[in-house]
């Protein structure tokens, strides 16, 4: 339902995300996330052009997915987020923690 | 202390003394009447003993001068008939023979001359009683020598009679004797001495004889301290006592000897000088020749009789004293023992046993009053148990009946806490109930009867307990049935009553009152059967109570007519419909709560919620009535008004007027109308894109908030969102009546320093905080919770990105 496509670039499990995350769905967001995750899993990167609206909630999951992440040593990448997503980082000021490319060509390969 | 040991310490010692007292008294004067007896006793005899001596002793004087007599006639006849010396002895000695033989008592007589002037020289003629056979012998031997002698030598002297001292007549009688002499007086002197003897030992046999008691006696002593006759013997040859007195220096003897000597007193008590003794001492003069009859009596002896007397009252008085202490112990037992009933009988019923009785009849009669009263007491005390447990188990059965009324009038009132959820957002509806007491026939209820018609009922049946809420029961049903038939108010009312009154023989009767509400216009057809009208809360906070036609309550008159009064409510407003169980409840002094307390109050309250004002009222009641218990029913129901947008939403201008209210279950899933509806609202006052987003992230937020936190685990609860478009801004109020939050806490927990560590918490409300312009939070208000924003086009919070 979220996940429209996953794709692997390079190192990074390539996440495109769509709809709106609120309080409501904001868990099955998380499971759907995992699903596409396995153990070792250390890049992942989230397209959120398509991705009109967010809240705190949808926030916290992507939060928890860094810290997951980081842990192993890996990252998470934001790509091309729409404008109120935009928004959502900068009032939150949770861009300063996460990285922000505005193509998946832009994506680091090491 | 027992009474028995009581009784005994008090009078025993009193008996004592008193016994004692009398023992003493009784002793001092028999003692003194004993021996005033035994001296008077003893006197006399001294006196007849004395008087038995004297016989004794002038007998023999007698005798002696007797014979003096005869032989001075005798030598005056011998003068005249010129007798010679022959005639002269042969007359003189066959005299002298003649007298002694007619005397046996004496021992023997003489008859002596002077030895050298009379006519026959050494004349001294001399007969004696030796063993029974009289004997003669001359006292004139040379050997003898009689002129030499006193008995001889004083009379020869004084030409007078008298006594000799004891002596030993050695040669004559041979024997310890007395004599008395008298002289023969021839020519005017005396010739010679006539004598008559006693032996001492007649005397001393006499003496003996006179025993008065075992250890009393007597004997005889001299003018000079010789002893005549004593029953020892050997005091008889010694000295005198006057000698002995000396020699010995015996304070005894010496008191004894001056005694003696003195001529007033006769009778000494003192230590008996030879025998050592106590002793009682009686002198007696012996008439005729100075000497002294001593009797003595040893005290010991002569109280024996006292001390008999003594002891015989010292023995009736200890059997007395042993009578009373028996005495005085079975009385202090016939007291103290029904007390030791009593006591026992105290314990028994501390014990709870009330059956066993004292008697009655047995004891003094104190004692029977008070077994009287015990058992009278007892039996009191069992009544009233009796009386009390059937008080209790009649009390036990009056709370089962409360119990069942109580049930049965709970089960009455509607269950639901949000009634009719498709008319949620137009229509609030609140009942609420307190049971007094003893539980009275309130009620309410409402009831849907087509899509926008509502049926509401309170009512208040008379009377208390299981029949009134019965008859609660049965009038609910009853209304119910006849509404859902789809009758009008006064048509409904007029049947219930119709039913209610037929066969009431228990004169039960219910005010009701009931409201048929028009949801989409806000219209209520009333009917009022005498029960008071409902409150009105304005818009704008203004309370008073609607005026409405009143007609008679259910129940009274089969054929009564009701009729209908309309009342509009307006969007915001809120009608409050009440019992009297509200007004009417009462102080301790019996002052109402009344009508305008009541307005007052609910005027107070009005920044509370509908859902929260019963209760608000309720305490105002119940702090208003103190002390006193509250006795009705408090049955209150609310009605409000919801302010709803209807129809066509696109308006080209907003004023405040349009506001939106929305009133929405704790349910995540269903947030998108709201966001929708403010969305739309949003657009249309004139915010960009990211000024919406703003919003709905700011409504979003706050709205997650109230149903994951105020609202946690009760999702069946709603709460209300108004829109309230500004000129060039929107306000936007959330309210709840869940758990209330301290916000300036929360909305600062997180302060923009993002790290990967950070808890989601709070980041919502800061997100809140930085998307509008003002932000505040409120509890207490009519709802419960507001948090309210407002939020400008181009206003500050979207300058400053």
């Amino acid at each position: 339902m979220f996940i429209k496509r996953a794709e692997d670039v390079g190192k990074w499990k390539f996440l495109i995300v769509s709809g709106r995350v609120d309080a409501s769905n904001a868990h099955d967001f998380d499971s759907t996330i995992q699903n596409h995750l396995s153990n070792n899993t250390q890049w992942v990167a989230f397209e959120l052009a398509d991705t009109s609206y967010m809240n705190s909630a949808g926030l916290g999951v992507l939060l928890a997915t860094l810290k997951t992440l980081r842990t192993r040593g890996g990252d998470v990448a934001i790509v091309r987020p729409h404008d109120n997503i935009k928004k959502l980082f900068q009032v939150s000021s949770f861009c300063k923690i996460f990285k922000f490319y505005l193509d998946a060509a832009d994506l680091p390969a090491e | 202390m027992k009474i028995k040991y009581r009784l005994l310490a008090v009078l025993i010692p009193t008996i004592l003394f008193i016994t004692g007292a009398s023992i003493f008294a009784v002793l001092k004067i028999s003692e003194h009447f004993v021996v005033s007896q035994i001296n008077n006793e003893a006197f006399s005899l001294a006196r007849s003993y004395s008087k038995e001596f004297y016989a004794i002793f002038e007998t023999s004087k007698k005798i002696a001068e007797g014979i003096s007599a005869s032989l001075t006639i005798a030598e005056e006849i011998a003068i005249v008939v010129k007798a010679n010396n022959d005639v002269r002895g042969k007359y003189v000695r066959g005299f002298l023979l003649k007298t002694v033989a007619s005397n046996p008592d004496i021992y023997g007589c003489a008859a002596a001359y002077d030895p050298e002037k009379y006519y026959i020289k050494n004349f001294a003629p001399y007969y004696y009683w030796k063993n029974g056979e009289m004997k003669y012998t001359s006292l004139g031997d040379p050997e003898y020598q009689y002129h030499k002698w006193d008995w001889f030598k004083d009379p020869m002297r004084t030409a007078k009679g008298s006594w000799s001292e004891p002596y030993f007549d050695k040669g004559g009688g041979n024997a310890l004797m007395v004599t008395y002499s008298s002289p023969i007086i021839f020519q005017n002197a005396p010739v010679g001495v006539a004598t008559c003897d006693l032996t001492l030992d007649t005397l001393v046999k006499r003496v003996k004889s006179l025993r008065v008691g075992e250890n009393s006696y007597a004997f005889i002593i001299s003018k000079n301290g010789y002893f005549i006759a004593h029953p020892d013997a050997e005091m008889l040859s010694k000295e005198t006592i006057w000698k002995m007195a000396e020699n010995s220096k015996d304070p005894d003897m010496i008191k004894f000897t001056e005694f003696l000597k003195s001529a007033s007193a006769d009778v000494l008590e003192a230590n008996d000088p030879f025998r050592k003794k106590p002793s009682l001492i009686i002198t007696s003069l012996i008439k005729s020749t100075d000497w002294l009859l001593v009797l003595i009596f040893p005290k010991s002896e002569i109280l024996a009789p006292l001390e008999n007397l003594r002891h015989n009252v010292v023995m009736i008085a200890g059997t007395i004293i042993v009578l009373l202490v028996l005495i005085i112990l079975w009385l202090s037992s016939t007291v103290s023992s029904p007390i030791v009933r009593l006591v026992s009988q105290t314990e028994k019923y501390a014990s709870g046993e009330f059956g066993e009785k004292l008697e009655e009849d047995s004891g003094p009669q104190e004692i029977r009053d008070l077994s009287k009263a015990f058992n009278t007491m007892g039996q009191a005390i069992t009544n009233q148990i009796n009386n009390l447990r059937a008080t209790f188990e009649q009390k036990e059965v009056y709370r089962q009946e409360l119990m069942i009324a109580a049930q049965i009038q709970q089960s009455v009132l509607p269950q639901s806490s949000q009634p009719f959820p498709e008319l949620s957002q137009q229509v609030f509806l609140h009942g609420f109930s307190e049971p007094a007491k003893e539980v009275g026939g309130d009620y309410y209820d409402y009831f849907q009867l087509s899509d926008q018609r509502l049926g509401l009922v309170i009512a208040d049946v008379s009377g208390k307990g299981v029949p009134s809420a019965i008859f609660t029961a049965m009038t609910q049903k009853l209304i119910l049935e006849i509404a859902e038939r789809g009758h009008s108010p006064a048509e409904i009312i007029r049947r219930a009553n119709g039913i209610l009154s037929r066969d009431n023989k228990s004169c039960m009767f219910v005010t009701l009152l009931y409201g048929e509400y028009d949801v989409g216009t806000g219209v209520i057809r009333f009917v009022n059967a005498g029960h008071p009208a409902p409150l009105l809360i304005s818009s704008a906070g203004e309370v008073s109570q609607i005026k409405l036609k009143k007609s008679i309550a259910l129940g009274v008159m089969p054929g009564a007519r009701y009729e209908v009064t309309e009342f509009t409510l307006a969007p915001g407003e809120t009608l409050i419909f009440f019992t009297d169980g509200v007004t009417e409840a009462m102080d301790c002094d019996g002052n109402e709560y009344g009508i305008n307390r009541f307005i007052n109050n609910v005027k107070a309250n009005t920044d509370i919620s509908c859902r929260e004002l019963p209760g608000a009222i309720l305490k105002s009641i119940k702090s208003f009535c103190g002390d006193a218990p509250v006795s009705d029913d408090v049955t209150m129901l609310i009605l409000r008004r919801l302010k709803t947008i209807k129809g066509n939403v696109e308006r080209p201008a907003m004023k405040e007027s349009e506001a939106i209210r929305m009133r929405l279950p704790a349910d995540a899933g269903v947030i998108d109308a709201l966001k929708n509806a403010a969305e739309l609202m949003a657009k249309r006052i004139g915010f960009d894109d990211k000024e919406v987003y703003e919003i709905i992230l700011s409504l979003d937020e706050i709205v997650t908030n109230v149903i994951m936190h105020a609202y946690e685990g009760m999702p069946n609860e709603f709460y209300e969102v108004d829109l309230i478009p500004l000129e060039k801004g929107i306000r936007v109020d959330v309210s709840d009546h869940g758990r209330s939050f301290d916000f300036d806490k929360i909305s600062t927990r997180y302060r923009g320093k993002a790290t990967i560590d950070q808890p989601v918490g709070g980041i919502g409300l800061y997100l809140v905080r930085k998307s509008v312009d003002d932000v505040w939070y409120e509890t207490g208000t009519i709802e419960g919770n507001r948090l309210s924003f407002v939020k400008y086009v181009k206003g500050p919070a979207s300058a400053s990105k």
